[in-house]
C-alpha cells in the first residue's frame, strides 16, 4: 500500500513539473478572475507580440481567453438555463399530476 | 362578450407593461438587467401559473387581479424593480388567466384563440413607441378589471370544465410542440428588418403580426392544423429568410409565420384538454429561452438563412407530427356518455 502511495505521490510530482501550465490547472479561485479579467486592458495590443492560436496548448490558459468566457456567461445565459429548468421541471409535475388522475377534464 | 372584453384587457395589459419598461422604468436608468428581469417574470413563469390556474380554476379573478397589478405597477410611485415586479407577474397571470378563459370557451375552435392573442402585438408596440398613453391605459385596464369578473362568473359549468377529453399519450406532442415555439423563436430572433426605420413601418409591421394571428386561428378552424401549417410555414421560411430586407416579402412574411401561432396553441391545448392554462403557459414559456438562444447566436448571410429556414422545417414537422398523433389519441377514445366533443 505505502509503494503504491509513493508511486502515485512521484507521478503527481513529475507530471507537475512536467506540464507547463500546472498552476492553472489547480481548482478556480473566483477572487482571481478579476485580476485576470483586468490584464488584457493594461497590456498594450502590439502588432509585434505573439498573439495565441488554438493550436498553442499553453494559449488556452491565457488571460485573453479568460475574458471573453467571464463576459459571455452572465445573465442571459443563467436566464436561458433557469427558463429550460423550470419548463422542464412544470412539465414533470404536469405529468405526476397527470397520472395521478388519467380521468381529470373528461 | 368575454372574448372581447378579454381581448381589449390583452392589449391593454402588454400596451401597460410596454409603457412601465420604457417609461418610468427606463427614465430611471440602466434598464437592460430589469428588461431580462421582467421577460424571465413574464414569459418563464406561465407555465407554473398555468399549474396553479389549472388547480385553482378562478380565471376571472386572477385576469382582473392581474389588470390591478400592472395598471398599479405603472400608475403607482414604486422604484424600478417593484415596478417590473409588478407588472411582469400581472403580465404573466393575466395570459394565463385569459388565456385559459379563451381556451375553456373556444368550444373546440382555435378562431376565438387567434383574437385572443393578437391584439398584445399592438399593445407591446404602441406601449413602446408613446409610454406616456399608458395613463389613458391605465383606468380602462382597471374598469376591464371591474368588468370581467361579473362576466367569468357567468360562464357556463360545462366551458370551466373543458368539454374535451384527455388524449392516452400526449407527451410527445407537447414536447415537440413546445420546442417548436422555442425553435421559431430561434429562427425569428436572428432575422432582422433594416427597412423598419420609424413610427409609422413599426405600426405597420405590427398590423400585419395581428392580422396573422387573427387570421391563424380561422384558418386552422377552416382548413386543419395541418393544412394550415402547410400553407403558411413554408412561404413564411421563405419570405421572411430572402425577403426581410424589402416592406412588402416582410410584411406577408410576419402575417404567414404569424398564422401559425394559435395552431400549435391550439394543438398544445387540443393535447391536454384538462391543462387549459398549462398549454397556454407552456407555449409562452419556451418563448423566452428561444429568444434568448436567438439572441445569442450571431449569425449573418446565408447562416442566418439556413438557421431561419431550419427552425421553420421543424416547426411544420412538429406541428403535421402532433396533429396525425392528437387525431389518433382523440379517435382512440371510447364514446362517452353525455359527450360533448
Amino acid at each position: 500500500m505505502k509503494k503504491l502511495l509513493s508511486v502515485l505521490l512521484s507521478v503527481l510530482c513529475v507530471a507537475w513539473m512536467i506540464l507547463p501550465a500546472s498552476a492553472d490547472i489547480l481548482p478556480f479561485d473566483p477572487s482571481e478572475l478579476e485580476n485576470e479579467i483586468e490584464v488584457p486592458e493594461e497590456i498594450p495590443a502590439e502588432p509585434d507580440e505573439e498573439v495565441p492560436t488554438a493550436v498553442d496548448p499553453e494559449a488556452e490558459d491565457q488571460p485573453l481567453t479568460v475574458e471573453p468566457t467571464a463576459e459571455r456567461i452572465p445573465v442571459p445565459v443563467v436566464i436561458l438555463c433557469v427558463g429550460v429548468v423550470v419548463i422542464a421541471l412544470a412539465l414533470l409535475v404536469w405529468l405526476i399530476v397527470r397520472r395521478r388522475n388519467p380521468k381529470k377534464g373528461a | 362578450m368575454l372574448l372581447i372584453l378579454n381581448s381589449i384587457a390583452h392589449f391593454l395589459v402588454d400596451a401597460l407593461c410596454a409603457a412601465t419598461v420604457f417609461g418610468p422604468v427606463r427614465a430611471a436608468g440602466d434598464t437592460a438587467l430589469l428588461i431580462l428581469l421582467y421577460n424571465t417574470l413574464a414569459f418563464s413563469t406561465q407555465c407554473l401559473v398555468g399549474l396553479a390556474a389549472d388547480r385553482i380554476r378562478r380565471h376571472g379573478w386572477a385576469a382582473s387581479c392581474a389588470l390591478v397589478l400592472v395598471a398599479a405597477g405603472f400608475a403607482l410611485p414604486l422604484p424600478p424593480v417593484w415596478r417590473i415586479l409588478f407588472v411582469g407577474c400581472g403580465n404573466s397571470v393575466f395570459h394565463v388567466a385569459g388565456g385559459s378563459m379563451t381556451l375553456e370557451d373556444s368550444g373546440g375552435r382555435a378562431g376565438p384563440l387567434g383574437v385572443f392573442v393578437a391584439p398584445g402585438a399592438i399593445g407591446v408596440t404602441l406601449g413602446m413607441l408613446f409610454p406616456d398613453w399608458g395613463w389613458i391605459y391605465a383606468p380602462i385596464a382597471v374598469l376591464a378589471a371591474v368588468l370581467i369578473v361579473p362576466l367569468s362568473t357567468r360562464r357556463s359549468p360545462q366551458s370551466q370544465t373543458s368539454g374535451q377529453r384527455a388524449i392516452p399519450s400526449p407527451m410527445l406532442p407537447v414536447i415537440l410542440l413546445t420546442l417548436a415555439v422555442a425553435v421559431r423563436a430561434v429562427g425569428g430572433s436572428v432575422v432582422s428588418f433594416p427597412w423598419k426605420t420609424g413610427v409609422w413601418l413599426s405600426l405597420v409591421l405590427t398590423l400585419a403580426v395581428w392580422a396573422g394571428k387573427t387570421a391563424g386561428g380561422f384558418v386552422c378552424d377552416r382548413l386543419g392544423p395541418a393544412k394550415s401549417a402547410i400553407v403558411s410555414i413554408p412561404a413564411a421560411a421563405l419570405l421572411i429568410a430572402f425577403g426581410s430586407a424589402w416592406i412588402l416579402p416582410s410584411l406577408a412574411g410576419q402575417f404567414a409565420l404569424n398564422l401559425t401561432m394559435p395552431v400549435t396553441l391550439w394543438l398544445l391545448y387540443r393535447a391536454m384538454p384538462d391543462a387549459p392554462g398549462f398549454a397556454f403557459g407552456l407555449a409562452a414559456s419556451a418563448l423566452w429561452p428561444g429568444t434568448i438562444a436567438g439572441m445569442l447566436i450571431p449569425l449573418t448571410g446565408p447562416a442566418a438563412w439556413i438557421l431561419t429556414l431550419a427552425s421553420f422545417l421543424f416547426g411544420i414537422l412538429a406541428i403535421l407530427y402532433s396533429s396525425k398523433t392528437i387525431q389518433r389519441g382523440e379517435d382512440s377514445l371510447p364514446p362517452e356518455k353525455e359527450s360533448t366533443i
